[in-house]
C-alpha cells in the first residue's frame, strides 16, 4: 500500500480518535441500549417459563380430572362403601361384574394409587402432592346433602350423594420464576415444583332414585 | 490521481455517523423494543385470559352440581350472604338453606380474588319448575373480550345451560 511520506502530520491529527464528549455519550448510549436489550431479554425468558407452567398446570389439572371421574363413572349400585380423607373404596365394574377398588394417596411416591381387590397397588395418578376427600351425605332422607364428612361408611342411616375431591398436583416450573412476580404459585420447599390446586365434585348419580 | 491530492474537505465528511443517522438507528431501535413489549404484554393478558376461563369452567361446574343436590333453592345459591358458616363445608350438619347460603359466600370469596368484577347468577326460562331450563351465567371485566350478543366489549361471560 502506498504511504505518502510528504502528508502533514499536524492536519491529520486533528481529526483522529474521539473526543471525551463522544466517548461518555456512545458509552451511555451502548449501556442504554445493552440495558434495554437485557431486561428484554430476562422479561422475555421471564414469560416464556410462566406460560410453560401455566399450561402445564393446566393440563395436568385437566387430566387429573378426567382420569379420576372417568375411573368412577362406572361405580355399581352399592358405590362408595368407606372412605377417609385420603382414600376411598367403591364397587366399580370390571370384566362385567362389581369389583371393589381401593384408592389411596401414597405420599412416598407423590401419587394416587389404585388396588383392585385381591390385586397389587398400581399407580393411578402421579405427581399428587395432597388429596382431601369430603363427602357430601344425606343424613335425615330429605334427599339433599347436609353434612360434608372426611370420612364415610356406608350404613342406612345415610346416603352419599356428592364427594368432593381437592388435589394438589405437583407441576414442575423453573426456579427462575420464584424470582418473578408470580406470587400466585406455592412453591414445594427447595424443589422446582410449585403446587397447583384442584377442586371438583364427583356426583353418584344413582342418589334418591 | 494519487492520494495525496485528493480533496481534504471530502475525507472530513466521510468520517463518524451523521446525528440524523444517529437518531435513526435509535427510533428504529425503540420502535423494536416497542413491538417487542407490546407483544409480549399482550400475549401475557391472553395467558391470564385463559387462567381466568380455566378457573370459570370449574366454578360453573360446581354450581351445576350443587344445583342439581339443592332443586327449590336455586336462588339462594347464588345469593351470598353474610350469614354463610364455613363450618358446613367441613363436616358440620347444616340445613339446605344454610348449606347453599355457604356455598353462594364460599364461591363468592373465590370470585374476587380470582376474576375482577366477577358476578355469578341463575336465571329460569319461567319458576324454575321441571322442564324449564336453569342458565348458570358468569361474567367479569377482561378486555381482550369484543362485543358479543350477550356481552358488550370489555366483559367476558360464560353460561352454562340446564335442563331441569
Amino acid at each position: 500500500m502506498y504511504t505518502p511520506r510528504t502528508s502533514p502530520l499536524t492536519d491529520l491529527g486533528k481529526h483522529q480518535g474521539f473526543t471525551l464528549l463522544e466517548m461518555v455519550l456512545s458509552t451511555g448510549l451502548a449501556a442504554l441500549m445493552m440495558i434495554a436489550i437485557t431486561a428484554s431479554l430476562l422479561q422475555f425468558n421471564q414469560h416464556k417459563l410462566l406460560a410453560q407452567a401455566v399450561v402445564e398446570a393446566q393440563s395436568q389439572d385437566q387430566l387429573a380430572v378426567s382420569q379420576i371421574l372417568r375411573d368412577w363413572q362406572d361405580v355399581c349400585e352399592s358405590g362408595v362403601t368407606s372412605g377417609t380423607a385420603h382414600t376411598i373404596s367403591l364397587m366399580r365394574l370390571h370384566q362385567g361384574r362389581c369389583v371393589h377398588y381401593k384408592y389411596a394417596y401414597s405420599a412416598r411416591g407423590h401419587s394416587l394409587t389404585r388396588r383392585r381387590s385381591g390385586g397389587r397397588n398400581s399407580g393411578f395418578l402421579a405427581q399428587v402432592e395432597s388429596i382431601n376427600l369430603f363427602f357430601g351425605v344425606d343424613s335425615d332422607k330429605d334427599c339433599l346433602i347436609d353434612q360434608w364428612r372426611q370420612s364415610y361408611q356406608a350404613s342406612e342411616l345415610v346416603e352419599l350423594h356428592q364427594v368432593r375431591v381437592i388435589l394438589q398436583l405437583r407441576v414442575p416450573a423453573s426456579k427462575q420464576l420464584r424470582a418473578g412476580k408470580s406470587s400466585q404459585w406455592l412453591w414445594y420447599q427447595d424443589d422446582d415444583v410449585v403446587l397447583h390446586p384442584v377442586n371438583f365434585i364427583w356426583r353418584q348419580t344413582n342418589a334418591c332414585t | 490521481m494519487p492520494i495525496n491530492h485528493l480533496p481534504r474537505h471530502n475525507k472530513a465528511h466521510q468520517k463518524g455517523l451523521a446525528l440524523i443517522e444517529v437518531l435513526l438507528s435509535l427510533g428504529l431501535s425503540s420502535a423494536m423494543f416497542l413491538v417487542l413489549f407490546t407483544a409480549q404484554s399482550h400475549s401475557q393478558k391472553v395467558l391470564m385470559y385463559s387462567q381466568q376461563l380455566h378457573y370459570a369452567n370449574r366454578l360453573l361446574d360446581q354450581v351445576a352440581s350443587q344445583v342439581w343436590a339443592y332443586p327449590n333453592h336455586y336462588q339462594s345459591l347464588i345469593t351470598a350472604s353474610s350469614q354463610g358458616d364455613i363450618s358446613c363445608l367441613h363436616g358440620r350438619y347444616c340445613n339446605p338453606v344454610a348449606m347453599t347460603q355457604v356455598w353462594a359466600a364460599y364461591w363468592q370469596a373465590d370470585l374476587q380474588q380470582k376474576l375482577p368484577n366477577g358476578e355469578l347468577s341463575v336465571l329460569c326460562d319461567s319458576g324454575c319448575t321441571p322442564g324449564d331450563t336453569l342458565a348458570v351465567r358468569l361474567r367479569w371485566s377482561q378486555s381482550l373480550v369484543g362485543a358479543t350478543d350477550e356481552c358488550q366489549q370489555g366483559i367476558a361471560c360464560i353460561h352454562l345451560e340446564l335442563a331441569l
